[in-house]
């Protein structure tokens, strides 16, 4: 075993082990009798309400429609990055008035700028999107236009020398080079975007046909359902957990790749 | 020795500042030429300037049309350190990436000559400051042109690697023929390589 496997797997312990006290802490919390028990429910209570709604109240189903809303915003925002570094990349006055605009909307969190969005688009899934849109829009960017500008100022020259096509240099140095860059953007992207879903999901509740995860919660908190409350609560940070585990091997990956200098 | 390369009357500004008047040079075939001087001269404007990299000046430079004849990169450079090697491409990805229509025999020649062959598939990441260097000496090899300009090439390795590859490329020059044309603030490492010396 390496050194490295070594330090690997204590790690993995230390993360396991504080789970393990965090999970006994709550049962010990929960049977004590301090807090009555539909405020603070055992750890079976909440498994069987996970599975009870797993089976009946279409928990996979709402945790894809939420991670659907997401994704779909996250690509939009993508889609546009890439046409705002594009057309930057024209036009300086451009590339300025987006910074303004970076500097304006990114301190700007989804949420406060929900009634506005309300106010133009009414309760929609239009409102839904343009707010998640809003929330990973910026970041993206901003670890875009960083990274397109560095491989720029470090390899234009070399592109110049040896008269690489601009095809070439499109794909081989541009889009290769701030693919680590473009992977940390996603992954900010995502974790803003989660966050701000959830938050307007809470507020909006059914929208068309389909209710998330944030509805979910805040339907069981009406119904003093707590147990409920908190597996809604587990499939979130599961949710997560399973898409930053993505972006951490992405990372991975492309390190060993050879993509870090 | 026939001309390659002839500069006439140069003048070239930068920041309102005169960095060459009537500034007159010939480069000629088989040659290493070394630009020498002290930092800020101009000496890798120069360089831009013989690699067309640079058009802002006035003056006339000739070239000498065999520079040019068949030849997809007539003027390769070999950069300071080293940032240009994509890191995220292999020896052999980066050294394919710089021309079209490379052969695999054409691949092997240059890697048996800057002695990558064992690393080929290896990334810059995984190889030391020399290697990484001969991989942008194979880069600019492999475009089979008659000149190499190079900029400071050993400026960020240690004495015996400069020494090593200083040693490499008189050799490679020996056997290829090609001529280089190469900017140093270092008069060791211009005595040791260069056939002529211009100091500006």
């Amino acid at each position: 075993m390496t050194i490295g496997e070594i330090m690997e797997k204590k790690k993995i312990m230390h993360k396991l082990s504080f789970l393990i006290i965090l999970l006994l802490a709550w049962e010990a919390t929960a049977y004590s009798g301090i807090y009555p028990k539909a405020l603070f429910p055992s750890l079976e209570a909440i498994l069987i309400k996970f599975y009870m709604m797993l089976i009946n109240d279409n928990l996979f189903g709402k945790a894809l429609y939420s991670i659907s809303m997401v994704v779909a915003s996250i690509a939009i925002s993508l889609i546009l990055s890439v046409l705002m570094i594009v057309i930057g990349n024209f036009s300086e006055y451009f590339k300025d008035s987006t910074e303004v605009m970076n500097s304006i909307a990114s301190p700007l969190p989804g949420i406060a700028i929900l009634p506005l969005v309300i106010l133009w688009f009414g309760i929609s899934r239009t409102s839904m999107v343009f707010i998640i849109v809003h929330a990973t829009l910026w970041p993206l960017w901003s670890q875009l236009t960083l990274s397109v500008d560095r491989i720029n100022s470090r390899f234009s020259r070399f592109i110049h020398a040896f008269k690489i096509s601009k095809k070439k240099s499109f794909y081989h140095v541009f889009f290769l080079g701030t693919k680590p860059d473009l992977i940390t953007g996603l992954q900010i992207s995502w974790s803003r975007g989660w966050r701000a879903l959830i938050s307007i999901e809470m507020i909006f509740g059914m929208v068309g046909n389909q209710t998330g995860l944030g509805w979910l919660i805040y339907e069981r908190r009406m119904y003093m359902d707590t147990a409920g409350l908190i597996a809604g609560l587990f499939a979130i940070a599961i949710c997560g957990i399973l898409f930053e585990s993505l972006f951490l091997k992405a990372k991975k990956t492309e390190a060993t790749h050879g993509t870090a200098d | 020795m026939g001309q390659l390369i002839e500069i006439r009357n140069l003048k070239k500004m930068f920041n309102k500042e005169v960095l060459f008047d009537n500034f007159n040079l010939t480069i000629y075939e088989d040659e290493i030429l070394v630009l020498m001087g002290p930092s800020g001269i101009g000496k890798s404007t120069l360089l831009n300037i013989i690699g067309q990299l640079d058009d802002d000046f006035t003056g006339t430079i000739t070239y000498a049309p065999v520079l040019f004849e068949g030849i997809q990169v007539p003027f390769p450079f070999v950069f300071q350190d080293f940032d240009s090697i994509l890191p995220w491409k292999t020896v052999e990805q980066n050294i394919c990436l710089v021309k079209d229509g490379i052969t695999v025999e054409e691949l092997d020649h240059v890697l048996r000559m800057v002695s990558l062959e064992d690393h080929r598939n290896k990334y810059p990441a995984e190889l030391s400051g020399g290697m990484k260097q001969r991989v942008g000496i194979g880069r600019a090899l492999i475009c089979k042109s008659r000149l190499l300009l190079m900029d400071e090439p050993f400026g960020s390795l240690d004495r015996e690697m400069r020494r090593k590859l200083q040693d490499f490329v008189v050799e490679l020059q020996k056997e290829t023929g090609i001529t280089i044309i190469m900017v140093t603030h270092d008069h060791d490492e211009a005595q040791r390589m260069g056939s002529r010396i211009v100091i500006i």
